[in-house]
């Protein structure tokens, strides 16, 4: 069966290979460390993909997805969560970049949940009947995370950092588009993006490679490749010519306040953005970074933490601090900037740049220790476009020094480029 | 997994297991203390975290510091019986790793300043469970099932910030002293293991004193089961969490209780469970339901809950057609799904041993709940030999959806 795969590369004991029939790639890693495996596909499409009127589609259409296909449904008694009987534990999530359906089992049923993403992938029902009683149970999803401040105000965050882009709505979509998308947009989106030269399978675990493959190929080497090329996105995030704020006030009994910071950074990919990563981790990671000494350490928050997800377009490096009970947001935003300022003037000290190098080879050692972990960091890199982006991240990450991280700062995270959320529960100030 | 190895010494016992992972280390530890020792819970919660707020050699800075540089991770927390560790590290700064964890747990600080500061965090972490709605349905839900004093009842937010102003520097730092380097230890140690490595823990350890504290057993058992309803309204909320439930009478080593588990697993452990297959799949009535039995760890008596969170106008559906399945399932299980039940939780299982990390959170669980470590090998073999008549039996039994109490806490 090898001879239907064509071997593209091999990085840090992942081999990809591509199906040569419909462009289908497979990620294979191969860890015999106990008798199970994880196995996921991730579809090339996320709330990226989604226009006005339709967001949170590509979430909603991910509901569906586990409603059944035309030979494993509930009729046939063998639907997917079917597989929870054997002990599978099986999910899928929706980002900006990326839908993945996952699931970690034991080894011997790998070739069942095969065949069902397979069936799935080209087979799935999408009806409007599920629609019906899916679309109450993804807005009981929203309001969920409506209940969360947090959650909140990130939404008001990525509204007002995105004006342009796709990226400017959260994945679960604003409430009246989930209430009234068509279940023919979901079809289409379906239709648009759900084909084997848009999507990556990674098996992480206990498998022999031969018999992956065979498997691999029995099931997918018939779905032929799309007609059409995917459906490109081309908006780009005009240049920010001044700072931005708003304010969300909301009743939240004993919460106190929130501040959010925000500037556009560089893609996943792009070199700069490495430099950007060291700067999140020196900001936000853990007890030894500079936040949390100045505003955690001080009394002054609750917590301090940096977002620097890699993206697969211009992102976003934004700073998140829960004030404490009583501090002023001016006062905690000012000392953040002062915070940047001292890297922007200073660097990083040598001590510093080595702690946070340490820091990164023992969490991605770490992150090695789980299935589900490993298959979350393949995802990940599949959605920015470069597969192997985690496995290469130490390395990169040491690469960088002082003067790289001084760089983005001037470059990035200046005034004009800056947006800026207030958090203020209800009856405060 | 029968080469979990097990080692004593005079403050506990240590079990070990070499996997064939290279380099990581992951401990997982507790000693008996907990809350229920403490002069009250805030004791328990400040004490567990000043631990982290510097040693004698270390301000807070340089520890933080130290152990970024090390690459080590620390945690503490404290339950009702017991004060608990983890630490993860590379095989390469073990000594030192271990070391900065004793010194932790033996020769914390306590500067003044530092508590003053995590008083006041704590304070504020406490305030925010006022906006939790699914915790406030909780702690009211156990305020109506548990006597004063059952370790299964949570202290509301107002008792906990009292307790949290009466806590003094001195006071917490007296029970520091009082419970330190006291109380049977259990120490794992999974990842790429050796002789050497028990060897050290035994001499980093060597002054501890098992002493003869056990487990605390409840004084009093839940309250008889009386329906009742409660409503929480709470401010900026766009959903309410609903919580159902009534106390069992039983705890983890009661002979019902892997039946009544495979029973209330069929009825919502999952998402091929028979309440999410239809209040939500079925009705889209919300996002999740979920059944669990909790709180029967430690000769403790139990109690069964039904989670799910509703929008305001589906509540009361939510809550009539819950117990409308709950009745159907009083009725029992039937032969094949019991069976796809014990697979499930056999799968999961066998699941939750691909990590080191999930490999020693099982063996910590099994030991502290008075299994030999062997257990893992036969927690199957018992999952697996329950009849479809002990679960159905046991439902029956325990069960009792007349006198079930509802708490809605959010917007109603």
């Amino acid at each position: 069966m090898r001879e239907n795969f064509e071997f593209l590369e091999e990085v840090a004991n992942v081999k990809a290979f591509r199906l040569k029939s419909n462009q289908l790639m497979v990620l294979a890693m191969k860890d015999q460390t106990a008798p199970v495996v994880g196995f996921q596909i991730t579809y090339m499409v996320g709330s990226r993909n989604e226009t006005t009127g339709h967001t949170g589609a590509t979430h909603l259409l991910e509901h569906l997805m586990f409603k059944g296909s035309k030979n494993y449904n509930k009729a046939l008694g063998n639907n997917i969560d079917r597989m929870e009987n054997i002990g599978a534990q099986l999910n899928a999530t929706t980002s900006w970049d990326r839908t993945n359906y996952y699931m970690v089992l034991p080894k011997d049923n790998l070739e069942e949940i095969i065949k069902i993403e397979a069936d799935r992938m080209r087979n799935a029902f999408i009806d409007e009947a599920d629609k019906i009683s899916e679309m109450p149970v993804v807005r009981n999803e929203f309001e969920q995370g409506e209940n969360s401040p947090i959650n909140a105000i990130f939404k008001q965050l990525l509204a007002t950092v995105y004006q342009a882009h796709p990226y400017h709505h959260d994945t679960i979509g604003w409430l009246s588009d989930i209430e009234n998308v068509s279940i023919e947009r979901l079809k289409q989106f379906y239709h648009d993006f759900y084909w084997p030269d848009n999507a990556v399978l990674s098996v992480v675990g206990d498998f022999d490679e031969d018999d992956l493959l065979t498997k691999i190929y029995n099931s997918f080497g018939h779905i032929p490749q799309s007609d059409n090329p995917m459906p490109d996105i081309y908006t780009q995030e005009p240049e920010q010519e001044g700072e931005r704020r708003f304010t969300l006030r909301r009743s939240a009994p004993g919460h106190s306040g929130l501040v959010c910071i925000a500037w556009k950074v560089p893609k996943g990919t792009d070199p700069e953005h490495m430099a950007i990563q060291v700067l999140g981790r020196a900001l936000g990671d853990g007890k030894a970074s500079r936040l949390h000494k100045a505003l955690v350490d001080k009394g002054l928050a609750l917590s301090a933490s940096v977002f620097d997800h890699p993206t697969r377009d211009p992102g976003m490096l934004a700073v998140f601090v829960h004030l404490a009970v009583g501090v002023e947001h001016e006062k905690v935003e000012s000392i953040v900037y002062e915070e940047i300022d001292k890297i922007e003037k200073n660097g990083l000290s040598n001590e510093e740049l080595t702690r946070l190098r340490r820091s990164v080879k023992v969490t991605q050692a770490f992150a090695m220790d789980r299935i589900s972990s490993r298959l979350s960091s393949l995802n990940e890199s599949i959605a920015i476009g470069e597969w192997a982006y985690d496995l290469k991240y130490v390395e990169r990450f040491n690469q960088v020094d002082s003067r790289a991280v001084q760089a983005v700062i001037r470059k990035y995270c200046d005034e004009d480029q800056r947006n800026v959320g207030y958090f203020i529960p209800k009856g405060e100030q | 997994m029968k080469n979990i190895k097990v080692r004593e010494f005079p403050g506990g016992t240590i079990y070990y297991l070499t996997t064939n992972r290279p380099d990581i280390i992951i401990m997982r530890g507790s000693y008996l203390g907990g809350d229920l020792r403490a002069p009250d819970e805030a004791h328990a919660d400040l004490m567990v975290s000043m631990l982290d707020q510097g040693t004698s050699d270390y301000t807070r800075d340089e520890l933080n510091e130290e152990l970024e540089l090390l690459g080590v991770t620390i945690d503490f927390d404290y339950d009702t019986q017991r004060t608990r560790f983890s630490a993860s590290m590379l095989k390469d700064v073990w000594r030192k790793g271990l070391g900065l964890l004793k010194s932790q747990l033996t020769d914390s600080a306590f500067d003044s300043n530092c508590f003053k500061i995590m008083k006041e965090r704590i304070m504020g972490e406490q305030n925010e469970r006022l906006s939790n709605a699914r915790e406030i349905a909780s702690i009211a839900m156990l305020d109506e099932i548990y006597p004063d004093g059952h370790p299964n009842r949570v202290p509301t937010v107002q008792a906990m910030i009292d307790q949290l102003k009466a806590a003094t520097l001195e006071s917490v730092k007296s029970y520091y002293l009082d419970q330190r380097m006291k109380g049977e230890l259990k120490i794992v140690l999974v990842g790429d293991i050796d002789e050497s490595m028990i060897d050290d823990i035994v001499s980093e350890f060597s002054g501890w004193d098992k002493g003869s504290y056990s487990v605390q057993k409840p004084k009093k058992p839940a309250h008889k089961a009386v329906k009742k309803s409660k409503e929480i309204t709470i401010p900026g909320k766009v959903s309410a969490d609903v919580l159902l439930g009534q106390s069992l009478q039983i705890d983890r080593h009661h002979k019902d209780f892997l039946p009544l588990m495979l029973g209330v697993d069929a009825l919502g452990g999952n998402f091929s469970a028979r309440l999410i297959r239809t209040i939500r799949d079925e009705m889209g009535l919300t996002y999740g339901i979920y059944s669990h039995i909790s709180g029967v760890s430690d000769l403790s008596d139990g109690y069964l809950s039904v989670w799910a969170n509703y929008p305001p106008d589906k509540i009361s559906t939510g809550i009539e057609q819950t117990l409308v399945l709950c009745r159907e399932w009083i009725n029992g299980l039937g032969a094949q799904e019991l069976l796809e039940r014990q697979q499930g939780i056999c799968g999961r299982f066998v699941l939750n041993q691909s990590s080191c990390s999930g490999i020693a959170g099982l063996i910590l669980h099994f030991t502290e709940q008075g299994f030999g470590p062997d257990y893992i090998e036969q927690y199957p073999k018992d999952v697996m030999t329950v009849t479809l008549g002990e679960v159905n039996q046991a439902i029956k039994q325990y069960i009792d959806l007349d006198n079930f109490i509802d708490v809605k806490a959010g917007s109603i």
